[in-house]
């Protein structure tokens, strides 16, 4: 009979670890470079049988900070910390890892990852074979935001080995750059320059990079 | 009587002694080092790749310069546009690339993230703990 009592006490004391459970701990945003911000909202749920008390919030970069109504939270007890991320002149793809800590050595990482998108993106913005492989073509998509005008002009290959070319799929909005080596029988490197006609007075140029490894 | 009352004793005194040794472990397995984040990899076992490693440092140049890990390409998301070229004419399709900044690591997450998803290079992780895990004895 003591055992048993014994067993009921030791599970339960096994229960009684303190825990959060995080609805979503890596959050993804599309965002565009006039937002000059996101914030992302971490929900979370005490799941244990003790109190937890929030003891720190860290963000490692002067462009992010972190907001938290209240510290503790009981059994079963909800709460949120909201994280803005301040873009600043940053462009492309950004991540931000945001580290909570618990009053008993616990700690939680909370990952908000933003794509700051440009009038251009381009993706992939390399393409490789591997040596002696099948020199096939491949091809990289170009989008442009359609109310910028934006119009890809044309690409030039700095290697005659990795030839481009570029194709209209939709005036304006997406173009399609097809790469294909002669052949693939030593190693290759290019950097393949992408001309478009924006901005008007100072037009841009954007490079990917080809590789035969 | 009493040999019941001591056999007893001994079973809970063991049964009581497992949380604790469940809490030890877990102790000494997050710490110092604490959990893994997406996408990261303990220095150990990326150790235990290599030569088949291409290490990436994404801390700043002048750090890059005071101290890194042998053979590591420096590139931070400040001179991302400088810097690919070399990072690229170091990668080998056969290594797989370990990004390691400082402990806090977003510029280590944002060039690890950046090399995923734009240069669609693969497998790319982050090496936990930094440049500061290596530094550990």
């Amino acid at each position: 009979m003591h055992i048993r009592f014994c067993f009921a006490f030791l599970a339960s004391a096994g229960m009684a670890l303190a825990n959060l459970h995080w609805e979503s701990a890596v959050q993804e945003f599309e965002r565009v470079p006039e937002d000059g911000s996101v914030t992302a909202k971490y929900a979370f749920k005490n799941t244990g049988s003790e109190p937890v008390t929030i003891r720190r919030v860290q963000t490692s970069c002067g462009c992010t900070s972190a907001k938290l109504t209240k510290t503790t939270f009981a059994p079963g007890e909800s709460g949120e910390i909201e994280v803005k991320f301040t873009f600043g002149s940053r462009r492309g793809l950004q991540r931000k890892l945001i580290s909570v800590k618990g009053d008993k050595d616990q700690e939680w990482r909370l990952d908000l990852r933003c794509n700051i998108r440009e009038t251009v993106t381009i993706n992939p913005a390399f393409v490789f074979w591997r040596i002696h492989s099948d020199p096939a073509e491949q091809s990289i998509r170009i989008v442009c935001e359609p109310s910028a005008g934006v119009k890809v002009t044309g690409v030039k290959s700095s290697s005659p080995r990795l030839a481009a070319n570029l194709t209209t799929a939709k005036p304006g909005e997406e173009y399609i750059v097809t790469v294909k080596p002669t052949d693939t029988s030593q190693k290759e490197a290019a950097e393949l320059t992408i001309e478009t006609n924006f901005p008007p007075d100072a037009p841009r140029s954007y490079r990917v990079f080809a590789r035969i490894r | 009587m009493i040999g019941r009352i001591l056999r007893e004793s001994a079973i809970i005194a063991v049964l009581a002694a497992l949380p604790a040794g469940v809490m030890a472990w877990q102790h000494l397995q997050v710490k110092p080092e604490g959990p893994l984040a997406p996408g990261e990899v303990r220095l150990s076992e990326a150790k235990a790749w290599e030569p088949a490693v291409l290490w990436v440092d994404a801390r700043s140049p002048a750090k890059h310069a005071h101290r890194t890990i042998p053979g590591a390409v420096q590139i931070d998301p400040e001179n991302w546009e400088e810097r690919i070229p070399a990072l690229l004419d170091a990668w080998d399709p056969d290594k797989r690339i370990v990004v390691f900044g400082d402990r806090e690591g977003d510029a280590a997450a944002t060039v690890a993230l950046r090399l995923r998803e734009e240069m669609q290079l693969s497998p790319v992780w982050m090496l936990h703990g930094g440049f500061e895990a290596w530094l550990r004895p």
